[in-house]
C-alpha cells in the first residue's frame, strides 16, 4: 500500500480554524493525506467539510494554521497540479462544452493545442464526443456532470479534490466516477473526496479522516480504524425472548436490523463470554464476531461527539 | 500571463458571440442616424407647408407693406412649387372693432379683478363679489377660426411709436421659422413706416436700418483660423462624454452580470483556486475593454460606410474640422483612462452582491457619478477655464468627460492636461489594488450582501 509509504504528504493541514462571524466552521483541524493515497474526508452535513477542502485550495484564508499542498504553501504554480471539483458543480451553461473545457484547462496552464486532443479523448471515452460543439445549457443533468468532471482533470493534476461528488449522481455516473477515482490511484496520483455516505469511503478510501462540528474525530487507514474496533462487535441472530441482552454488562450498544442484531460489546469485553452466557438462555442462529462498517463507526463516533457537544454550532457546508 | 490572456479572450469572444452584442452593434448605428435625420426631415416638412395670416393692422398702413415684404426673399417666401408660402389675409373693419372690443373687455376684466382683490384684503369677510362682466368682441382664437388662418398677427396703432410690440397669436407657436421671418419683416416695414415724412426712399431706409451680425470664429493654435461654429464644437465634446458614459455602463454591467452568474454556479471557485483575483479582475476589464473597441471599430467602419453611400463628406467634415491627431491621441487616452477607472468600480459591485437586484442598487452611485459631466456639459461649454471647469477636470471620477469636453472647445494648459491624466493613472491603480482586495474576499460570499464596514476591515487587512 503506497499509503504506508512516508513521502511527502500530498496534503498537509496543521490547526486550521476558520470562523464565519460567530459561527466556528472548522477548529483546530490538522490532518495528513499521504501522496497516492484515495482520502476520503468524512462527516455529516454541516461538519466542515467543505469550509476544510476550501481552506486547502486557498479560496478561504484560515483565521489560524498553516496550510501546505503537495510540498509547500499555496501558488499560483502549485495550482496547476490540482483539480477541484466544487460542491455546488457549475458551469458556463451558454459556452460550448469544447470551449468550456479549453478555458478551464487554460486557466491551469494548459495551452489550447494541447487541450484540443484531450478533450476529444475524454468526450468520446465518456460517450460525449458528438457534443463538443454543442452549448452546456443543451446537456442533460447527467452529461453536464461528466463535463463537470473531465473539467477537473484535464490539465492532469497530481491532486483531485472533490466535494460530495457522488451527490446527485444517477447510478450509471457513479458507477463512472468510481471507475475513474481507482483509475487515477492506479497511475499515481492523490484522490480527495469528502462524502457523508460510509459505503462509498469504504470501498474506495485508503485512509479517512472524520469531522464532526469542525473537529476531527477520527483518520487513519481504513484497515486500521476497522481493525481498532473489529473484535468489540458481534452479529447476532437467535429465536426467543433476548430481552435481558439490553442492560447486559457486556453490552455496550445495540443495533437492530431485520434478520439479526449487532450487538457493540462493553471494553475489554470477549465475545466467548457473551455466548456462553446467552447460550442457555436462547436459541443461537448465528454468532459471528464481525467487522464493523464504517457506518457504524460513523454513527458511534458522531454520536458520542455530539452528546459531549450538545449544542450544534455549526452549520456551514 | 497565459492564464490573464486566457481570461481575456473568454470575457472578450464570449461577449462578443452573444445576441445581445450582434443587436447593439447593428442597432446602435441605425438610432443614431435616426435621430439625426428625423428630425431634419420633420423640420423640412413644416417649411414646406402653407401658412394663412391673418393681420389685424389697426394701425391700417402695415398691411399691404407688409404683403410685399413677405414676397421679397427668394429662399424664405416661397414653397418649392414656386407658390407663397405666407398667404395674409386683412381682417375686416368690423372684424378689427370685434378684435379691440375684446381686448377692452380683457382689460376691464382685469381691473375689476384687481380691485377686487385689494378690497378684499382690506375687508376679509362678507363683502358680494361683483357682477361678472359679460363678454363682448371676438377673442383672437376665434377671430383665426373665422379667417381660415393658421395664424394672427395683431398690431396696434402703439407699435409704431414703439410703445406696444405686436402679437402672434397661433395654437403652434413652437414652430420658431415663420415667426422670425415675419418679426423680420415687420420690423423693415414698421421701420419705413417711422421714417415717413423724411422723403427718404424705402430703399435707402432699409439700408440705413440694417442691423449686424455678430460672427463667431475659432482660432487655433498657430494663428490659422477654423470656421468652427458652436453647434459642432458643442456636438463633438458632449458626444464623446455621452460615447464614454454609454460604452462604461454597458460593458460594466456586463461585468458586474459576468461576475454574478460566476458567483451564482460556483464556477468562482474554481477560478479564484486556478487564477489570482488580480488576473480575474484584470482579465476581465481588458476582456471587456476589447470588446467596446471592436464595437467601436465596426460602428466607425458602418459609419464612414454610410456616409460614402449617402455621399455626404461635408457633413462629416465639419466634425473631422475640430478634430486632428493630437485631440484624438488625448481623447484616447482619456477614454481608456476613463474606462478603467469605471470597469474597476463595475467589478467591485459584481464582487460585493449576490444577486441581479442588489448590484442594480448597488450600481446606482456609480451611474449618477457617471451623470455629472453630462449634467455639467452646458457650463463646460460656455466657460471651459472656470474654476469648476478645472475642478471637475482633475476629480477623477468626472475628469476623462470633462477633460474631453474642455479639449474640443479650447484646449486647456499642458500643466491641467498632464495633472489630470497623472491623477487618472494614480486612481485607477490604486482602484485595481482595492477592488482586487475585494474581490479576493467578496467573491466567496454568496447569500449575504457585505457592509462597508466589512469592506473597510478587508482594504486595512491586506
Amino acid at each position: 500500500m503506497s499509503y504506508a509509504a512516508s513521502t511527502t504528504p500530498a496534503l498537509h493541514l496543521q490547526g486550521i480554524s476558520k470562523s464565519f462571524g460567530e459561527k466556528k466552521a472548522v477548529r483546530d483541524l490538522s490532518l495528513e493525506v499521504p501522496a497516492g493515497s484515495v482520502f476520503g474526508l468524512l462527516g455529516p452535513n454541516g461538519a466542515g467539510k467543505s469550509t476544510s477542502i476550501r481552506i486547502a485550495l486557498n479560496i478561504y484564508v484560515p483565521d489560524e494554521g498553516t496550510v501546505r499542498i503537495l510540498g509547500s504553501p499555496h501558488s499560483p504554480a502549485i495550482a496547476n497540479r490540482i483539480g477541484y471539483l466544487p460542491e455546488e458543480r457549475g458551469l458556463y451553461t451558454k459556452m460550448k462544452v469544447g470551449d468550456m473545457l479549453a478555458y478551464m484547462a487554460s486557466i491551469r496552464g494548459v495551452q489550447a493545442k494541447e487541450a484540443a486532443p484531450r478533450i476529444q479523448r475524454w468526450l468520446e471515452r465518456v460517450e460525449l464526443g458528438a457534443y463538443r460543439d454543442k452549448k452546456v445549457q443543451e446537456l442533460s443533468k447527467g452529461m453536464q456532470q461528466k463535463v463537470q468532471f473531465i473539467a477537473t482533470v484535464l490539465h492532469e493534476p497530481e491532486l483531485i479534490v472533490l466535494d460530495e461528488p457522488f451527490s446527485g449522481l444517477d447510478p450509471i455516473n457513479t458507477n463512472l466516477l468510481k471507475d475513474f477515482i481507482v483509475e487515477l490511484r492506479q497511475q499515481g496520483r492523490t484522490i480527495i473526496f469528502s462524502t457523508h455516505i460510509m459505503e462509498q469511503a469504504e470501498r474506495l478510501c485508503d485512509a479517512i479522516c472524520l469531522i464532526n462540528s469542525g473537529r476531527k474525530v477520527l483518520e487513519g487507514s481504513v484497515s486500521s480504524i476497522k481493525a481498532q474496533y473489529g473484535r468489540n462487535t458481534v452479529a447476532l441472530a437467535y429465536d426467543g425472548d433476548g430481552g435481558f441482552l439490553r442492560g447486559h454488562p457486556l453490552v455496550r450498544k445495540m443495533n437492530h436490523y431485520n434478520s439479526y442484531v449487532e450487538v457493540y460489546l462493553a471494553e475489554r469485553a470477549d465475545p466467548q463470554h457473551l455466548l456462553s452466557d446467552i447460550a442457555p438462555r436462547v436459541r443461537v442462529k448465528r454468532f459471528e464476531v464481525i467487522e464493523p462498517s464504517l457506518h457504524d463507526i460513523f454513527i458511534d463516533r458522531v454520536g458520542e461527539t455530539q452528546e459531549a457537544a450538545p449544542s450544534r454550532e455549526v452549520a456551514v457546508g | 500571463m497565459d492564464k490573464l490572456l486566457a481570461v481575456i479572450r473568454r470575457e472578450f469572444f464570449e461577449t462578443v458571440r452573444t445576441k445581445s452584442f450582434m443587436i447593439s452593434t447593428l442597432l446602435v448605428p441605425v438610432i443614431m442616424a435616426a435621430s439625426m435625420t428625423v428630425p431634419m426631415l420633420l423640420a423640412r416638412q413644416s417649411g414646406a407647408k402653407k401658412l394663412t395670416v391673418g393681420v389685424a393692422d389697426q394701425t391700417g398702413a402695415l398691411f399691404d407693406p407688409l404683403d410685399r415684404e413677405l414676397q421679397s426673399d427668394p429662399n424664405k417666401d416661397y414653397l418649392k412649387d414656386g407658390a407663397r408660402k405666407y398667404e395674409l389675409v386683412a381682417a375686416s373693419p368690423e372684424q378689427l372693432g370685434n378684435l379691440e372690443e375684446y381686448a377692452r373687455y380683457k382689460d376691464e376684466v382685469e381691473a375689476a379683478g384687481k380691485e377686487a382683490q385689494e378690497r378684499k384684503s382690506k375687508t376679509p369677510a362678507s363683502v358680494a363679489e361683483p357682477a361678472p362682466i359679460p363678454p363682448r368682441g371676438t377673442p383672437p382664437g376665434e377671430l383665426i377660426k373665422k379667417m381660415k388662418a393658421d395664424a394672427l398677427v395683431e398690431i396696434r396703432p402703439k407699435v409704431l411709436t414703439g410703445e406696444s410690440e405686436p402679437i402672434y397669436y397661433s395654437e403652434n407657436v413652437g414652430d420658431f421659422e415663420p415667426i422670425r421671418r415675419i418679426e423680420n419683416a415687420l420690423n423693415s416695414v414698421v421701420m419705413v413706416q417711422r421714417f415717413e415724412g423724411t422723403n427718404l426712399p424705402p430703399e435707402r431706409i432699409k439700408e440705413l436700418t440694417k442691423g449686424v451680425d455678430l460672427t463667431p470664429r475659432k482660432v487655433k493654435e498657430g494663428g490659422e483660423i477654423a470656421k468652427g461654429n458652436f453647434g459642432t464644437e458643442y456636438f463633438t465634446a458632449i458626444f464623446f462624454a455621452i460615447m464614454l458614459y454609454m460604452m462604461t455602463m454597458m460593458s460594466g454591467m456586463a461585468l458586474s452580470r459576468g461576475l454574478l452568474e460566476e458567483k451564482g454556479n460556483r464556477i468562482i471557485e474554481i477560478l479564484v483556486s486556478s487564477v489570482t483575483p488580480f488576473q480575474l479582475m484584470t482579465g476581465k476589464i481588458l476582456g471587456h475593454a476589447l470588446v467596446i473597441l471592436s464595437q467601436l471599430l465596426a460602428w466607425s467602419v458602418m459609419g464612414a460606410a454610410l456616409y460614402m453611400a449617402a455621399g455626404s463628406a461635408e457633413r462629416s467634415a465639419g466634425v473631422l474640422s475640430v478634430m486632428n491627431l493630437t485631440l484624438l491621441g488625448y481623447l484616447g487616452v482619456y477614454f481608456l483612462l476613463g474606462y478603467l477607472l469605471y470597469a474597476a468600480l463595475f467589478a467591485a459591485v459584481g464582487a460585493i452582491c449576490t444577486t441581479e437586484m442588489e448590484a442594480q442598487q448597488t450600481q446606482t452611485p456609480i451611474l449618477l457619478l457617471q451623470m455629472v459631466p453630462l449634467l455639467a456639459a452646458i457650463a463646460i461649454v460656455r466657460q471651459p477655464d472656470s474654476g469648476w471647469s478645472v475642478g471637475l477636470s482633475m476629480f477623477p471620477f468626472t475628469a476623462p468627460s470633462i477633460m474631453m469636453m474642455r479639449m474640443a472647445l479650447k484646449p486647456p494648459p499642458m500643466v491641467e492636461i498632464l495633472a489630470s491624466i497623472g491623477i487618472l493613472i494614480l486612481s485607477v491603480a490604486a482602484a485595481f489594488w482595492a477592488v482586487s482586495k475585494i474581490f479576493r474576499v467578496g467573491i466567496l460570499m454568496t447569500g449575504k450582501k457585505m457592509t462597508i464596514p466589512e469592506v473597510v476591515r478587508w482594504l486595512r487587512a491586506a
